[in-house]
Parts: structure tokens; C-alpha cells; sequence
């Protein structure tokens, strides 16, 4: 049933990033809906919305970084994963420190994705550094 | 009275004879004199200008030292300005890479999820299709790979080290593009020596080096050169160092090339980025080796480089 399935938020300022993602986790049978900005996110996704989202840290306007904590602040309970191209440590320690489930360093495996995600959907408080 | 005036006049005379003895020897002496003197004059002349001309040789010799010290000091300028250069550039370069880094890490993204989603969409069938998958797959992760080096290699972090046998790691290398050789008509010969000990250094950057002096080859051979062989050979220079040549026998490297071989953004290819020999060489030196270039003497060039056995500094 559709409503079984985990639902994924990927919000990716690259449209193809957001195809090919999008399509691999269906494939895990996951219920996925992209975005392209944060803005298109907030405008569609309602506050009490629950799930996992898969957010870009470099994107133009507002970036991975502000629309978590906008998340955060209009407290939201969605488990965040950052990905990016860059892997700075500083970036893994900001992002277990806001509180993020992961961060993945583009391009990554498609299983470490899904095993981020199902420990995300299952026990959101935990925090699993990559 | 009479002999007051004799007297006098004699006194007079010879007052005046006195008086005028001294003027005569006066200018009897004056002319021996002047004779001395200008005798002494031209000594002192001949002496002067010989000082003179010493000092001149002398300033001659400062001035030319100046003008030494200018050239070097010129040298230096220009030396300390082609560094600011190469700074300023390596600089712009290590932007321009991590922007590039950037943007090709989205489509590997995009290609390696892509494959990896066909991979389970045709999971236990046609087993072709996911043997091509699996290369799509492995050609993505070893391009990020390279963009991580890149990376890691402009931030001049240090290589991550492990002990390498050299012909081993030159067989991996030319597994990666021995496609590559066959379809351009290439032939690649070897002559590896399998008992050579291990070196010290980092798989990923050593390969990089490999292929980066394989593919110059490759290409000093396409622009016209009717002999398309080419020569890889690892052997032992010293009790500490061993050392890899790859010999090719293409156009070989035009005089005046030779020099600039290795620096930053030297290219005579069209669409040469002119960073693979600088990069290959900063990796060597890393690596305490060395890495130089030649030509052959009947034809081609060969680039070789050294390495420390075990991590051993080359001397």
C-alpha cells in the first residue's frame, strides 16, 4: 500500500541529481518527492509532515544549512541527511551538531543512502557520523 | 769719497751682482728645476695616470660587479615574481578546481545513482546489462577518486602511504587503459624487473603519474610518427632508489620545450590544460623522487622517474 511506504524529501538544486536519486530509492520502494530549492519545499510540504529528507548543502538562495535550521525552528520532526560535493570535516561536525541523521559526500553508494535513512525513519534521535 | 762711491758702486755692483747672482742662479736652477720638475711632472703624470687608470679599472671592475649585482638582483625580481605568479595561479587553479570538483561530483551523482537503480531494476537478469552497470559503476567511483586527489593534492595535504611494488602497480595501471592503447594501435612493451623492493607512496597518485606520462606518450606518437611503440621498464638505479621509465617513440620534445616542460599551465597540446607534468612532478618530489625528462637518440622522448626504496630519501 502507498501509505506504507517511507516518504523522502530530496531537495537538490540539480534537477538531474534529483531524477537519478529519486529514482534509485523507488527502487527500495520508498515514496520520493524532489525539489529544487527550499523554497519549493516549504511552499508544498506542510510543518507536520514526517519522513526523511535528503538535503543539498550548496545550493544558490537558501542554502542546506539555513533551510534546516528553518526546519528546526518551526519544529519540524523530519530527519535530515546533508549531501554534498565538498566533505570538509568542519561541514560532518556542523552537521551532527545541528542535529542531522548523516552527511554523505556526493557522489555515494546507493545502499549507504538507504541505511541512513531507514536508521533516520526508525530512530530519528540517533545521530550515525559517516 | 772716491771709494765711497767705488765701494758703492761695487757694493752697489756687487749688490747687484749679489742681487742679481741669485736672480741668474735663480734661473739657472729655475730651468733645472723645471726640467726636474717637469721630468718629476711626468712622472707623477705617468704615475698618476697609471693610479688613475687603476682606480678607473678598479671602478670599472665595481661598476661591473654593480651591474652584476643589478642582473642578479634582476634575476631575483624576476625569480620572486614568476613565484608570486605560480602562487597566484596555483591559487586561482585550487579555486578553479574545487568549483570544477563541484560541478562534475553532481552528474557522477546523477550517473552512479542511476546505475545503481537499473542494477536492482534488473536484478538476477540479463546478466550483460549489469556487467556494463558494474563498469558504469566502477569508472564513476574511480573518477570521484580522482577529483578527491585533486583535491587533496592542491590543499598539499600528505599522501596516504603504503608499501607498493612499483611493476605491479605499473601492470594495474596499464589494465586501466590498455583499451585505450589497442584502439589507437599503440603497442606497449615492458621490461619490469619483478624483484625490485617495495617502495613507500600512494597508489592513487602513482598511477595518476603513470597515466599521465603513458597518455603523453600515446600522444607524442599520434602527431605523425610512423613508429607507434612504446616502452615501460622499472629497474634498480641504486641500492636505495629504483627507477621507471616510459619511453616512447613519437615526435620527441622540441629544444626549446625542455625547459618549460614542467611548469604550471605549459601546454603545446590544443587542448592541454598544461597542470599533468607539474602535478606528476609535485607528486614525485613528494614522494622524494625525482621526475626528469630526455629525448632518445634515435627517437622519442623518455620521462623517468626515481623513487626511494622504503621510503628513503633520494640523493
Amino acid at each position: 500500500m502507498l501509505t506504507d511506504k517511507k516518504k523522502i524529501y530530496i531537495v537538490d538544486d540539480d534537477e538531474s541529481v534529483c531524477l537519478a536519486l529519486k529514482i534509485l530509492l523507488m527502487t527500495y520502494e520508498f515514496e520520493v518527492v524532489t525539489f529544487n530549492s527550499a523554497k519549493g519545499f516549504f511552499d508544498a510540504v506542510p510543518i507536520d509532515a514526517t519522513g526523511c529528507l535528503v538535503l543539498d548543502i550548496h545550493m544558490p538562495g537558501s542554502d542546506g544549512w539555513a533551510m534546516q535550521k528553518e526546519l528546526l525552528d518551526s519544529g519540524s520532526k523530519i530527519s535530515v541527511i546533508f549531501i554534498s560535493a565538498e566533505k570538509k570535516e568542519s561541514a560532518v561536525d556542523r552537521a551532527m551538531k545541528v542535529g542531522a541523521v548523516g552527511f554523505l559526500q556526493k557522489p555515494f553508494d546507493g545502499q549507504t543512502l538507504v541505511d541512513l535513512i531507514n536508521v533516520a525513519t526508525e530512530n530519528t534521535d540517533s545521530m550515525i557520523k559517516q | 769719497m772716491t771709494m765711497k762711491p767705488e765701494k758703492k758702486i761695487i757694493a752697489k755692483g756687487m749688490r747687484r751682482a749679489i742681487k742679481k747672482e741669485p736672480v741668474r742662479q735663480s734661473a739657472g736652477r729655475k730651468v733645472a728645476k723645471k726640467a726636474l720638475l717637469e721630468q718629476t711632472d711626468q712622472k707623477n703624470l705617468k704615475r698618476r695616470l697609471r693610479q688613475q687608470t687603476s682606480e678607473l679599472k678598479i671602478r670599472s671592475g665595481q661598476l661591473k660587479r654593480g651591474a652584476d649585482r643589478e642582473k642578479i638582483a634582476d634575476l631575483k625580481i624576476e625569480e620572486q615574481r614568476e613565484e608570486l605568479l605560480h602562487v597566484t595561479r596555483v591559487g586561482k587553479l585550487a579555486e578553479f578546481v574545487s568549483s570544477l570538483a563541484h560541478e562534475i561530483s553532481q552528474p557522477l551523482t546523477a550517473i552512479l545513482s542511476y546505475a545503481q537503480a537499473a542494477q536492482r531494476m534488473f536484478a538476477g537478469r540479463e546478466p550483460q546489462l549489469q556487467e556494463i552497470l558494474q563498469h558504469i559503476i566502477d569508472d564513476d567511483h574511480r573518477a570521484a577518486e580522482v577529483i578527491r586527489r585533486l583535491r587533496t593534492l592542491l590543499k598539499k595535504s600528505k599522501p596516504s602511504l603504503e608499501l607498493l611494488n612499483i611493476s605491479d602497480l605499473i601492470n594495474d595501471t596499464v589494465t586501466l587503459i590498455i583499451t585505450h592503447i589497442t584502439v589507437r594501435n599503440k603497442i606497449i612493451n615492458f621490461e619490469l624487473d619483478s624483484r625490485l623492493p617495495s617502495i613507500q607512496g600512494d597508489r592513487i597518485q602513482l598511477q595518476q603519474v603513470l597515466l599521465n606520462l603513458i597518455s603523453n606518450s600515446l600522444e607524442a606518437m599520434d602527431a605523425g610518427s610512423d613508429s607507434q611503440e612504446m616502452l615501460i621498464k622499472s629497474s634498480r638505479k641504486d641500492a636505495d632508489t629504483i627507477v621507471v621509465e616510459v619511453r616512447d617513440s613519437g615526435c620527441g620534445i622540441p629544444a626549446e620545450n625542455m625547459k618549460k616542460l614542467f611548469t604550471h599551465f605549459f601546454t603545446n597540446k590544443p587542448d592541454g590544460l598544461g597542470m599533468g607534468l607539474s602535478i606528476s612532478r609535485s607528486i614525485i618530489e613528494a614522494h622524494g623522487g625525482r621526475l626528469e625528462a630526455k629525448n632518445n637518440r634515435d627517437r622519442g622522448a623518455t620521462f623517468y622517474f626515481t623513487l626511494p626504496v622504503n621510503g628513503k630519501k633520494d640523493s
